[in-house]
């Protein structure tokens, strides 16, 4: 568990504990998350960080069953008291869009095409909190003015396709958070985004969030948005956490070698004129997870034991995590 | 709304011209002298030969034959028959209204059983259930629909005698011996219709199910029938309209030999009397009336198209 739950503070909003996801396949059953943890405290901000395939999308969307049919969930995840994992459909109905929202990478085609905004706005409303047309259409209005639209009341009768992509994605923002949630997920919300677009979305977020005191997953791969938005960082790797820290920390001295790679490839850690640092080689697909240490093919730092026995999430310094046999031996520098 | 159907109205009027050169130049592939063959051939007598070349204008210039033709058509007058001396125009319309309840039954049959195949097995593609109906349609789709009514017939009212075999009751005489004499030929064309439909429905909400946009519909805790039956369904309707329109115009000619098979005296056998019997004004008039019915159906496809997807208007 990450540092967001200092010890004698009260029990965090969401607790995740040894979830593993596995998608049924022709032969086998293919893991791709596996025995992942994590918590947070309501109202604050957790970021999930990794490259594609680190399994960093799956795990967020497992924990309200938003995966395929063929995926298989186990483990737990305790929201607010409630177990999330195995929870009946009917449930886990009452709990999206009410409880905990999300928000996809996708604002150009995560709005349904053939309604108006208005309506797909009102629907979430009615959805769990009933009452007229009416009174719906006027808390989509509010949530318009409160994302940043203008003129909130004619825009509520237009299609998806007359707005713009950071537009949609401030609208999909108004609908996940029309009933209030208690945690908003946000799967690379600005991935899609230009860069200036990228900023006014996240700082939004960050309003919205100091307003409404929600809690937040931000899944994403970019550091620098981590760094601008979260409290706590959960660095995932082929499927596992690998490095859970405060965010100070994290970007001081990161402990995994992995999460120091990741920072050494910023662009922000490299001269003007000097060439890019990144990690040689790619995340292996699931079903091809190195033995011993997932990550040690690319691993500066390798030894002949990373080869063999898989490391365990050790904790260390109180409050922080990491999963490598080396950790105390290393000491990880990043170039600022 | 209203310009986007003015616009598609204008649309058809070069269509309906092509359709009507065609309709008219069928006067061209009687062989030999049109008028000797409509008269009745080597039977015919000179003044009869006369009589016909002078009432079908074959005396004058083609141009000037085509023009007054279709100055007459589109006062709806393509002439009389040949052989009753009724106007072509009445005569369609009193076999109309049987041929109609033929092919718009075989639809509402078509619809009935296609679109809930279609959604069970478009919501779980590969499933159990989903392949079933794959192999269920394929054979329906392979299944020539007059052989389907001969199995029928023969099953059904020959052997077992539940259905009667032949024959056409109006609604307005018995409304029950009505569903029973129609109850075949809507399923012998009906069937096919259904199979079509069910394939365009399974594959169109297969694809819009795997959608982000139904993700989005999911997160926000909608019930599955919700999720389906609003997202889902509106977003697959509009390749199935194009079927249903296709459809139609099959449907239409697939009562010729419907209503060959359980005699029953509508449009097609019409048709095919008026060709076996080289009655050319009942020809051109009827497949003329055809050719807009299916035009007219298009059309409605079209506007419900804009109803259904916002984007058409704006196009």
């Amino acid at each position: 568990m990450t540092d967001v739950t200092p010890p004698g503070d009260p029990a965090p909003l969401l607790s995740v504990t040894d979830l593993s996801v596995g998608f049924k396949g022709h032969t086998e059953t293919v893991t791709v998350v596996d025995h992942v943890s994590f918590s947070l405290r309501a109202g604050e901000t957790l970021g999930i960080v990794g490259e594609s395939g680190s399994g960093k999308t799956v795990s967020s969307l497992a924990l309200l069953g938003l995966l395929p049919a063929s995926a298989r969930v186990t483990g737990s995840a305790k929201f607010d008291g409630r177990e999330l994992v195995g929870m009946p459909p009917r449930k886990l109905r009452d709990v999206r869009g009410n409880d905990i929202s999300v928000i996809f990478q996708e604002p150009m085609t995560s709005l349904d095409p053939a309604f108006t905004v208005g309506n797909q706005l009102s629907e979430a409303y009615r959805n769990h909190r009933g009452g007229s047309r009416r009174k719906a259409l006027d808390r989509a209005a509010e949530m318009l003015r409160l994302v940043g639209i203008p003129e909130p009341q004619r825009r509520l009768g237009e299609y998806p396709h007359s707005f713009s992509g950071g537009m949609r994605q401030r609208v999909m923002i108004a609908m996940a958070l029309i009933c209030s949630p208690k945690l908003l997920i946000a799967d690379e919300p600005t991935t899609a985004l230009d860069v200036t677009i990228q900023s006014q979305i996240l700082e939004l977020l960050k309003s919205l969030q100091a307003e409404l005191g929600m809690a937040m997953i931000f899944v994403t791969h970019d550091l620098g948005v981590v760094a601008s938005v979260c409290d706590a960082v959960s660095v995932m790797y082929a499927g596992q956490v690998i490095e859970e820290s405060p965010i100070d920390e994290f970007f001081s001295h990161p402990l995994h070698p992995y999460s120091a790679g990741l920072l050494d490839s910023m662009p922000q850690s490299v001269a003007k004129g000097e060439r890019l640092r990144m990690i040689a080689g790619t995340v292996p697909p699931p079903s091809r997870f190195p033995v011993g240490c997932r990550f040690h093919p690319r691993c500066k730092y390798v030894v002949e034991a990373c080869t063999t026995t898989p490391p365990e999430l050790d904790s260390v310094e109180g409050d922080r995590k990491v999963r490598c046999i080396r950790h105390a031996e290393l000491t990880l520098e990043v170039a600022k | 709304m209203l310009t986007f159907i003015i616009r598609r109205i204008l649309a058809l009027i070069p269509l309906l011209f092509i359709v009507s050169v065609i309709v008219f130049g069928l006067i061209l592939l009687v062989p030999g002298d049109a008028a000797i063959t409509l008269a009745g051939g080597d039977a015919a007598t000179r003044p009869r030969i006369l009589l016909v070349r002078h009432q079908l204008g074959l005396d004058k210039p083609f141009l000037s034959q085509y023009v007054s033709w279709l100055g007459n058509a589109l006062h709806l007058d393509f002439g009389r028959s040949l052989y009753s001396n009724q106007t072509v125009v009445s005569e369609v319309w009193q076999r109309f209204p049987v041929t109609l309840q033929i092919a718009g039954g075989a639809l509402f049959f078509g619809l009935l059983i296609g679109v809930p195949l279609g959604i069970i097995s478009g919501i779980r593609p590969r499933s159990v259930t989903d392949r079933a109906v794959v192999i269920g349609t394929s054979a329906a789709i392979a299944m020539p629909s007059f052989w389907l009514a001969l199995i029928l017939v023969l099953n059904l009212a020959v052997y077992r005698q539940i259905l009667p075999s032949r024959g056409f009751v109006q609604f307005s005489t018995s409304p029950y011996e009505w569903f029973r004499h129609l109850l075949l030929p809507w399923i012998s064309l009906g069937v096919l219709a259904a199979a079509t439909i069910a394939r365009q429905l399974r594959g169109a909400l297969a694809d819009v199910m795997s959608s982000d946009h139904i993700r989005t519909s999911r997160s926000k805790g909608l019930a599955p029938i919700k999720v389906v039956g609003k997202h889902g369904l509106k977003n697959a309707s509009a390749p199935v309209l194009t079927v249903v329109g296709l459809q139609v115009a099959y449907l239409i000619g697939g009562t010729v030999i419907v209503e060959q098979i359980f005699g029953i005296a509508g449009l097609g056998t019409y048709v095919l009397t008026a060709i076996t019997r080289d009655d050319l004004p009942a020809i051109q008039g009827s497949v003329m009336f055809i050719a807009l019915l299916t035009v007219f159906v298009n059309l409605l496809v079209d506007i419900s198209y804009a109803l259904l997807n916002p984007k058409v208007r704006v196009e």
